[in-house]
């Protein structure tokens, strides 16, 4: 088990801030004072404090990886015996093709979402990035938008419409 | 060179252009008009914070894996949009699958939201929790969290840089 730092909730105010972020998440600090009617010292000092404590992690362009030449885009389930080396995590992170990494808890040790030019090239390179880890492809699953109609700009995203709180309480 | 600027922006989505001149040695209206050009061109959709799902109380994560009977697509949207899911796709291989990525508070949660969906009639063939969960976000209220966090990837893909706000947020 990783330890748990304790992580400050945000305020209302700082949720705003990261509804805003989550939005355009270069918009600048006085776009952003001026949208929460606050100074912007201290729209500034609110983001850098988040920052400092771990509620923002970063910041990320979202790229069309069609365009690029990636056009498929799959989640790649591993299994080992073993559990995966911070190490390799860190490694993976660092690939181009890599998305997102997420550590298994249960069956699989370890998924990995990434982008590719072919299924194949995807296989072959999670194959070379794991290449003596004890980690072997179980399952590649490869991803299509829900709504086949989507243009292929959007295909490694998925539009939902508006959801109201109401919808589903998990409490 | 584009190829540098998407590198830094994928990793500092929020670096000032006058920074990104400095890494990449161009100077500052060069990275500029390469910036617009590739936000022009749709390369760059849209740009995004990474929030921490923890500070959002959201412990629980889940890669899990969804069978629709046929005839009941209209099930397909009721999953995509509920505030838990932050990303759902259709499994190239069995379109009537659905590989869905789920946030809850914790392992209650998280079947509270799988009995729903098995109450529409969806059956749930796999549920691969991870420990990490790669997209991150943030709170207030729970729906607010999780609303939140699926806003994330969402807008920029859609909106492309006009992106607004939800009008029924604060």
């Amino acid at each position: 088990m990783r330890p748990r730092k304790e992580i400050p909730r945000p305020d209302p105010m700082n949720l705003r801030i990261l509804r805003l972020l989550a939005l355009d998440a270069r918009r600048n600090y006085s776009e952003i004072a001026s949208e929460l009617g606050c100074s912007v010292n201290s729209a500034r000092d609110r983001i850098l404090a988040m920052e400092r404590r771990g509620i923002i992690r970063g910041y990320t362009a979202l790229l069309d990886e069609s365009k690029l030449g990636r056009p498929v885009h799959a989640v790649v389930f591993l299994t080992g015996s073993s559990p995966v080396r911070p190490a390799l995590l860190h490694e993976l992170q660092n690939h181009d093709w890599v998305q997102h990494i997420f550590r298994g808890a249960g069956r699989y040790r370890l998924a990995i979402e990434a982008v590719a030019c072919s299924m194949d090239e995807l296989n072959r390179l999670v194959r070379i990035a794991v290449e003596g880890a004890d980690l072997h492809i179980t399952w590649t699953a490869q991803l299509a938008p829900v709504q086949p109609a989507r243009p292929a700009t959007t295909a490694n995203l998925v539009h939902s419409p508006r959801v109201e709180p109401s919808a589903v309480s998990i409490r | 060179m584009s190829d540098d600027i998407l590198d830094i922006l994928r990793r500092s989505g929020r670096i000032p252009v006058s920074e990104l001149a400095r890494t990449t040695g161009l100077s500052y209206s060069t990275a500029r008009d390469r910036l617009r050009r590739l936000e022009q061109q749709g390369i760059i959709r849209g740009y995004r914070v990474l929030i921490n799902p923890e500070a959002l109380d959201l412990r629980v994560h889940a890669w899990v894996v969804i069978d629709v009977p046929d005839g009941r697509e209209e099930m397909i949207g009721d999953i995509t949009e509920a505030p838990a899911t932050e990303r759902c796709y259709r499994l190239v291989s069995h379109p009537s699958r659905l590989l869905a990525l789920v946030h809850a508070r914790d392992a209650a949660g998280l079947s509270h939201i799988l009995d729903r969906w098995r109450l529409l009639g969806a059956t749930i063939d796999d549920v691969h929790l991870v420990d990490e969960a790669g997209t991150d976000t943030p709170e207030a209220d729970m729906d607010d969290a999780l609303r939140l966090l699926k806003e994330t990837e969402l807008e920029g893909a859609e909106a492309g840089f006009s992106f607004k706000e939800d009008p029924g947020s604060m």
